[in-house]
């Protein structure tokens, strides 16, 4: 672990005096995580590599201000964050609000039976607004009170959104698995 | 509902919190290639407050020059008389006693001190200034200046010197010290008085603008070369950058400084934006119909590879397609449906590299009468800006890209010229200065064909000497 914490301080302190092997090695390293997460918070592949793009850019500009080096990874997240939702500002678009009644779903385990690449494709899915308050609350982790100060929106707006976001969630899920249930059920 | 939903964020939480996916491939270029162009703008930055700060400078430093040169002047001369108090008046020949005047404030020479000096020789039989009554000495300085009027106006604090007071506020200066000055003019036409070395302004500043022709000297790489280059022989290449490449015309201009601390010896330097250059000759140009770049096309010259991208902005469509002769010059592809989708236009492509030059010039006076004829040699420090190439249009040029082969920050010129300068006032000059410049250095890192920018540079300006 220590080894491991000394590599990437060796990186980080290459990519702060600007070498571009450090921050080669640095995006090998991190680019699958960033390009993960830069998908989640766009609808399109185009749009994900663009904020990707950009986050890289702003980490390797901004990298000399990183105090804590344990925090790294938390903190290049937050510049991944912050580099899709200046893109959504910037590519605004009126989407009609989704209309998605809420409804339960069975309390049962479904992880195992949904890959990531359905889960994302969900996600991706949402308009947005909606995408982006799911992604900042729910797997982020932000505030409803720092979520509404980053996207400019009030707090109601954003416990709203949330509340709209996972009931589409939850309606994908459950005909999803409903239709793996009949699946099973015929096979 | 509350646990339904806790269990919806778990779910996606726990599955895409930390979820991988191959970043697309190439990005790292691509991230690549905007770090370096923004460490090259960084530097572009750099370079241009570092010239701010030594423009700063040296004119900060001028005018301390110029402000303290007047003060000892000043000092010096107050003892005696208030340069800015005293006037003088004489009706038909001013110029023996301002000429007077001048040499008493360019040497320094402090009026009581010379009185003082002059006391002990009163006597001395050599000397026949002491020994002349002051009347005689008055009719010969009046002789040379034709009835002398010396008036000041008050200061509030006066010179130590006795003097009256005129209703009009004018001092009439006591008969001692018109006695001095008599004396110092006498001095001044007497035979044997002793020649002063002639006074002269030991700074000039002003601003050049040239006009400059502009090409590079390409030196093979022999090593290259044998190991094995696609290219050719030596005398190929040779053949075939002459028949692609031509000379161009552009521009310089700056602010310079001169010093000189001997009447024929002067020292230049100051801050210049040089421009280097060349035209390639026939470069296709690919556009699609909509104006769009269909390829990066990439030149290999002796300046490096041109990256030619045109944008869509910068091409002018009407002027393509409605121009029945340059359509006919111009190869169309992909023509589906009677539509053209991809045009190429073949014209001569300029390339312009920008620098931030600092010379530092020896100039000699070979001839100095009213017109001044000077040798000059030197080296110049130029520091690299950026580069464009460029396709001249009717109202100004397209840019269409740039060079990416590595280029040197720092290079240094060799500079030769002369200079003529006629002054067209008391203190401007006009001055033009043919001048020859050679980078010493070749302009680009680890190419095949060493590069060194040459220029003919037509400078003409104006300095103010003081």
């Amino acid at each position: 672990m220590k080894n491991v914490i000394d590599d990437i301080s060796k990186i980080i302190e290459g990519c702060k005096r600007g070498n571009r092997n450090a921050q080669e090695k640095l995006y090998n390293k991190y680019s699958k995580l960033m390009f993960g997460l830069c998908l989640r918070y766009s609808n399109n592949y185009d749009e994900a590599k663009d904020i990707l793009h950009e986050g890289f850019i702003r980490i390797f500009k901004y990298i000399d201000q990183l105090r804590d080096i344990n925090a790294f990874e938390a903190w290049m997240k937050k510049i991944m964050v912050n580099s899709a939702l200046e893109k959504y500002r910037n590519k605004m678009q009126t989407n009609s609000l989704i209309d998605a009644a809420e409804k339960n779903i069975d309390n049962y385990s479904i992880e195992a039976e949904l890959s990531e690449k359905e889960l994302l494709k969900m996600v991706q899915e949402l308009s947005p607004q909606y995408r982006l308050v799911f992604n900042l609350y729910a797997i982020e982790g932000y505030s409803h009170k720092e979520i509404s100060d980053m996207l400019n929106i009030s707090e109601g707006t954003s416990k709203s959104n949330l509340s709209r976001a996972r009931a589409i969630l939850q309606e994908k899920i459950k005909s999803i698995t409903s239709e793996f249930s009949m699946k099973n059920k015929y096979e | 509902m509350n646990n339904n939903q806790e269990n919806i964020d778990k779910i996606f939480k726990n599955t895409l919190s930390d979820y991988e996916v191959e970043s697309p491939a190439g990005e790292w270029e691509a991230i690549k290639y905007d770090l370096d162009k923004a460490d090259k703008q960084s530097k572009i930055i750099f370079i241009y407050r570092f010239a701010a700060i030594f423009l700063l400078f040296t004119l900060l430093a001028s005018a301390y020059i110029i402000f303290n040169f007047k003060n000892i002047k000043n000092k010096n001369f107050s003892n005696g008389l208030s340069e800015k108090t005293a006037l003088y008046k004489t009706k038909k020949d001013t110029k023996p006693v301002k000429k007077h005047y001048e040499n008493i404030k360019n040497n320094n020479i402090n009026l009581q001190d010379k009185v003082s000096y002059k006391q002990p020789n009163k006597n001395n039989t050599t000397n026949k200034v002491s020994n002349t009554n002051i009347n005689e000495k008055q009719a010969i300085a009046e002789k040379n200046t034709e009835q002398i009027e010396i008036i000041a106006t008050i200061e509030p604090k006066p010179p130590k010197i006795n003097r009256k007071v005129k209703a009009s506020q004018e001092i009439i200066f006591p008969k001692e010290y018109i006695e001095n000055v008599i004396n110092e003019i006498y001095n001044q036409t007497a035979e044997n008085s002793e020649k002063k070395p002639k006074n002269f302004d030991k700074w000039e500043v002003g601003g050049q603008f040239a006009p400059v022709y502009s090409y590079r000297q390409s030196n093979i790489n022999n090593a290259l070369v044998k190991a094995g280059t696609n290219l050719g022989s030596v005398s190929e290449i040779s053949q075939n950058l002459k028949s692609l490449e031509k000379s161009a015309i552009v521009f310089s201009g700056g602010f310079k400084v001169n010093f000189k601390p001997s009447k024929k010896l002067s020292i230049q330097s100051g801050i210049y934006y040089s421009q280097y250059g060349y035209i390639q000759n026939n470069v296709n140009l690919n556009y699609n119909y909509d104006g769009v770049a269909s390829a990066y096309n990439q030149i290999y010259t002796s300046q490096g590879v041109l990256i030619i991208a045109p944008k869509s902005s910068e091409v002018n469509q009407k002027n393509i397609t409605n121009n029945r002769e340059e359509l006919n010059s111009i190869n169309l592809y992909n023509d589906r449906n009677n539509q053209i989708s991809e045009y190429v236009i073949t014209k001569d492509v300029t390339q312009l590299f920008n620098y931030f030059e600092m010379p530092l010039v020896l100039k000699y006076a070979v001839f100095d009468k009213k017109i001044k004829l000077e040798l000059m040699g030197g080296l110049g420090a130029n520091v690299y800006l950026n580069n464009i190439v460029y396709v001249p249009e009717k109202n100004g040029r397209q840019i269409l890209g740039e060079t990416t082969t590595p280029t040197n920050i720092f290079n240094y010129s060799g500079i030769m010229g002369i200079g003529f300068n006629y002054p067209i006032l008391p203190k401007l000059i006009f001055n033009i200065e043919p001048s020859f410049k050679y980078f010493i250095n070749s302009s680009y890192k680890d190419l095949l064909l060493k590069s060194h920018p040459y220029a003919f540079s037509f400078y003409t300006g104006l300095n103010y000497k003081f």
